[in-house]
């Protein structure tokens, strides 16, 4: 697949550094690692270059370590995936976020890192969580709180929503109003909703929500693949590797993704 | 000569892109929508002479919709072939080509002015200059122009010095409702943004080192900051220097900074800020870009001439190597990045710009007796610019009480006023 072509092996070392120095470091054969959870299966080229090139087997099963389970991952997760969904919306609207309105809906650390973010450059960020916890440190914190059904009923225009498909179900979109982004890991909270095209590419129509569409995390077929998505696939080999002969140690996770 | 294009076949792309950014432009629609019923522009011929790009697109099409003759040019680096296209299905004289070198957006410009514009609405005051210049006869019949960038302003201040500026110019940088939004928050988010996408990097965890903390500086700044990097500030005034320290970066000469930065964004506009001892001081992997900008921010020719060599060139992205050894990457040759490399400013921001040029246009064409000067725009144009694009943002403004308005008109101290004992 013409995407992957930039996998070879005298470039693996770049694209998977902390990975492929664990997997060295034990000295496997090839290695069979299984993920479960929200996170995409890897396209199936990839999966076959990283076999054929670095002796690692990345399959997606139900019953595989779930990434999140992690609290290192998911503070890595979390943070490169602000950066993807922000740095997405930016590029494929060419509109503000400083003097917006945004909701970031969902009770995770994927919403606590987009309205640190959001807040910093300016925009006003609403909380929309049921969850009583969250509720109480987004309040403490400063960010105006909303429950999840009463979404739909503003007396204000909230020009973005970004969903984060932490701890929530599936919002009916076309209620919502501006644009609306699935920052879900696997684009799970958009998936039954159909759009009509707009006069703008990677944004669909659906009611009076335009819909951005969102770059996976992790490599997609036919795309080539970001610095962010090589870097998160790297992070989750390094955890199931070290799942697999460390015993899941997150304080070494955190030290070998740490820049 | 009705217009110099590169492929009519490309507008509707064009089109679309402009419908984009009209829908996100309440003051430009507003102002444009009130030209066009008070018929100020009616038959008046308009030169714009911008980036082109969508958003300008929209300005020169409300202009020709409110029934002014308008006319556009781009220079070369700056042209959208799409937009272009599209301006052209619309019926306005276009002179400009992506492909266009030098001479021929000088040629690009004197055609528009072959269409003899009564005011001319500019970016850069390129076409200003050249229309003293080469045109004395269409300066003659010229009710004035706008001009929109501290760059262009600059001169312009310097032509009336010296009695060389013949019309009237408003300075529509100089208006709140632009200055105090399209440098900071426009171009803080378009250029870091713009610098993540085009190096393909990812600022969390990273050193970016801003120079320069004027309002693009500190829009940049704090971009990055919100997008998870460690920020060094560098300055050569000791106020904004203070400032950026009480905005809580860390204030360091660029030498110092320039060892331990992995991103370098340049925000000064003067040649050669970011110079050669920087750029060799700099780590193997460091990232050069230029936001706002002039020629040579990046000190780059000299640079060559001490020996750097580019050794790879991916996209918008040379990599050199520097006398120290080290490699960095320049992104687009030093360029205005968030210009050549990405889509401009944001277009809410870049509505409160045009809509202050839109005011602009109004003041001159309904102010009689404006002498050959640069002048402002009046608080009251600059407030309702203000004021619509509050509202577009669902914000509501409080109005002054009649106690606060004899309070303000008052000079004579009260007799119980306190804090006095």
């Amino acid at each position: 697949m013409s995407s992957f072509r930039s996998f070879t092996p005298d470039r693996i070392d770049a694209l998977l550094p902390v990975s492929l120095r664990l997997h060295r470091e034990w000295r496997s054969a090839l290695e069979t690692l299984s993920y479960g959870g929200a996170l995409p299966p890897l396209p199936l080229a990839l999966r076959t270059s990283l076999r054929d090139v670095a002796g690692l087997d990345l399959a997606h099963t139900l019953d595989g370590v779930d990434p999140f389970a992690s609290p290192a991952f998911g503070i890595l997760y979390s943070r490169l995936r602000a950066d993807q969904v922000l740095r997405a919306v930016s590029a494929r609207t060419n509109l503000t976020l400083a003097g917006t309105t945004v909701t970031a809906v969902g009770d995770g650390p994927l919403a606590d890192a987009l309205s640190t973010s959001l807040r910093t450059l300016g925009a006003a960020v609403i909380r929309a969580t049921d969850a009583p916890v969250t509720a109480l440190a987004a309040r403490l914190d400063g960010f105006r709180v909303q429950a999840l059904g009463e979404l739909s009923s503003r007396d204000f225009p909230v020009h973005l929503t970004l969903l984060t498909g932490e701890g929530h179900g599936i919002l009916p979109i076309d209620t919502l109003e501006g644009l609306v982004a699935d920052a879900s890991p696997g684009g799970a909270a958009t998936a039954e909703v159909r759009t009509s095209p707009s006069s703008r590419p990677f944004v669909g129509q659906a009611g009076a929500a335009f819909l951005v569409e969102m770059p996976s995390p992790l490599p997609e077929a036919e795309v080539p693949p970001s610095s962010t998505q090589w870097r998160l696939l790297d992070a989750l080999i390094a955890l199931l590797l070290l799942d697999r002969h460390d015993a899941g140690d997150d304080d070494r996770f955190a030290r070998e993704v740490t820049p | 000569m009705t217009g110099r294009i590169a492929d009519p076949a490309l507008w509707r792309a064009g089109q679309d892109r402009i419908d984009w950014a009209r829908a996100h432009m309440p003051v430009t629609v507003a102002l444009s929508d009130r030209l066009r019923a008070a018929g100020t522009v009616a038959g008046v011929r308009i030169g714009v002479s911008d980036v082109l790009e969508p958003k300008t697109a929209t300005v020169a099409l409300a202009l020709a919709e409110a029934g002014a003759e308008v006319t556009v040019t781009s220079a070369g680096r700056n042209t959208d072939d799409e937009v272009a296209a599209a301006l052209a299905h619309a019926g306005l004289p276009v002179y400009a080509r992506a492909d266009a070198g030098r001479s021929a957006d000088r040629e690009n410009a004197l055609a528009l002015l072959d269409h003899r514009p009564e005011v001319i609405v500019d970016d850069g005051a390129s076409t200003i200059r050249l229309v003293h210049l080469e045109r004395p006869d269409v300066v003659a019949e010229m009710r004035g122009a706008t001009e929109q960038t501290t760059s262009g302003v600059r001169p312009l201040r310097r032509m009336h010095a010296e009695g060389a500026l013949r019309i009237p110019v408003v300075a529509a940088n100089d208006a709140r409702s632009k200055s105090l939004f399209d440098n900071r928050h426009g171009t803080g988010q378009s250029v870091v943004f713009a610098v993540a996408d085009v190096a393909d990097r990812s600022l969390r965890g990273a050193t970016v080192v801003v120079v320069g903390y004027g309002r693009v500086g500190s829009g940049i700044a704090e971009h990055a900051a919100a997008l998870g990097a460690r920020v060094i500030v560098t300055e050569t005034d000791p106020v904004a220097a203070l400032q950026a320290a009480f905005a809580g970066f860390a204030v360091r000469t660029l030498a110092q900074a320039a060892a331990e930065a992995d991103i370098v964004i340049s925000a000064t506009g003067i040649r050669h800020t970011v110079d050669v001892a920087h750029l060799d001081a700099l780590p193997t992997g460091a990232i050069v870009a230029v936001g706002g900008g002039v020629s040579q921010e990046i000190a780059l020719d000299a640079a060559r001439a001490a020996g750097a060599i580019e050794i790879a060139r991916d996209g918008a992205v040379s990599t050199l190597r520097m006398p120290s050894g080290s490699l960095v990457h320049v992104l687009d040759d030093g360029n205005c990045l968030n210009v050549s490399a990405a889509e401009g400013n944001p277009v809410q921001i870049m509505d409160l710009s045009f809509g202050v040029q839109l005011a602009s246009v109004e003041y001159l064409l309904t102010t009689p007796g404006l002498d050959a000067a640069v002048h402002e725009l009046p608080r009251a144009a600059d407030d309702e610019v203000a004021a619509i694009a509050l509202a577009s943002f669902g914000g509501t403004v409080d109005t002054v009480s009649t106690a606060q308005r004899e309070f303000l008109a008052s000079w004579i101290a009260e007799e119980e006023e306190e804090g006095d004992e």
